[in-house]
């Protein structure tokens, strides 16, 4: 790990509460994932269990995580894409796609290993967590942006639109309006004279 | 003043258990841990 940034890990694991390591968590695993806010949460639970199991394959991955072959296609696509994971190349000419070695490497597997820290270094651990995280959404596809905002709000315990901006992810401002209309068209966040 | 925001009980809730989840004080999802494989560190 980078001596510079594992001070600043410890440092922000002595001095926050359970709620706030939440969200650095997930602001790790966005940086992990190119800095994309927008990512599913479903492409970080990949993620993990690549650097979890590396060499694994994508037939593998479906098989641990239950996830169907399209979306699998398209994130495994996303990630080499984006330089999250290399293909091992001697395995890769004329194999089965779902079939080639995969590995975490660069900022993602640098990132992965400061979202641990807070995991008690244990990707069962950090599983758990997004696992829980995914199940309290009814949409199907839901981002580290709006767990991010959830996060806040819990943190802040009540709070204005803008207060919840401000602790999620920049990005045009139309982004976060639609995410935070979409957590309370879900029953996730209410207003305060809904109670 | 605006309209403020809050999360739902069951949200602080379930919040609470990705928390725990992350220290490791239980498993937050018992049966996909087999499925995923992570029964080790």
């Amino acid at each position: 790990m980078n001596q510079v940034a594992g001070l600043k890990t410890l440092h922000a694991a002595a001095s926050t509460n359970l709620v706030q390591r939440m969200g650095l968590v997930l602001d790790h695993l966005v940086s992990a994932l190119g800095e994309d806010p927008s990512a599913p949460l479903r492409r970080a639970q990949i993620l993990v269990d690549i650097d979890a199991h590396p060499g694994t394959t994508q037939s593998e991955i479906m098989d641990r995580l239950a996830i169907p072959k399209s979306t699998m296609n398209r994130e495994i696509e996303w990630l080499y894409d984006h330089g999250c994971i290399v293909r091992q190349m001697s395995f890769s000419r004329g194999a089965d796609g779902r079939s080639v070695p995969l590995e975490t490497l660069g900022y993602a597997k640098k990132n992965l290993e400061l979202a641990l820290h807070y995991a008690d270094h244990s990707y069962n651990n950090l599983q758990n967590f997004l696992e829980c995280i995914i199940r309290m959404f009814t949409d199907p596809k839901p981002t580290l942006r709006d767990a991010k905002i959830l996060v806040a709000a819990a943190d802040l315990g009540e709070a204005s639109r803008q207060e919840l901006f401000a602790r999620s992810y920049n990005g045009p401002p139309t982004t976060n309006a639609r995410a935070l209309e979409s957590l309370m068209e879900q029953g996730l966040l209410v207003s305060k004279s809904e109670e | 003043m605006g309209i403020k925001l809050r999360p739902t009980p069951a949200v602080n809730e379930a919040l609470m258990r990705a928390a725990d989840g992350l220290a490791g004080l239980h498993s937050a999802a018992p049966a996909a841990n087999a499925v995923l494989g992570l029964d080790h560190k």
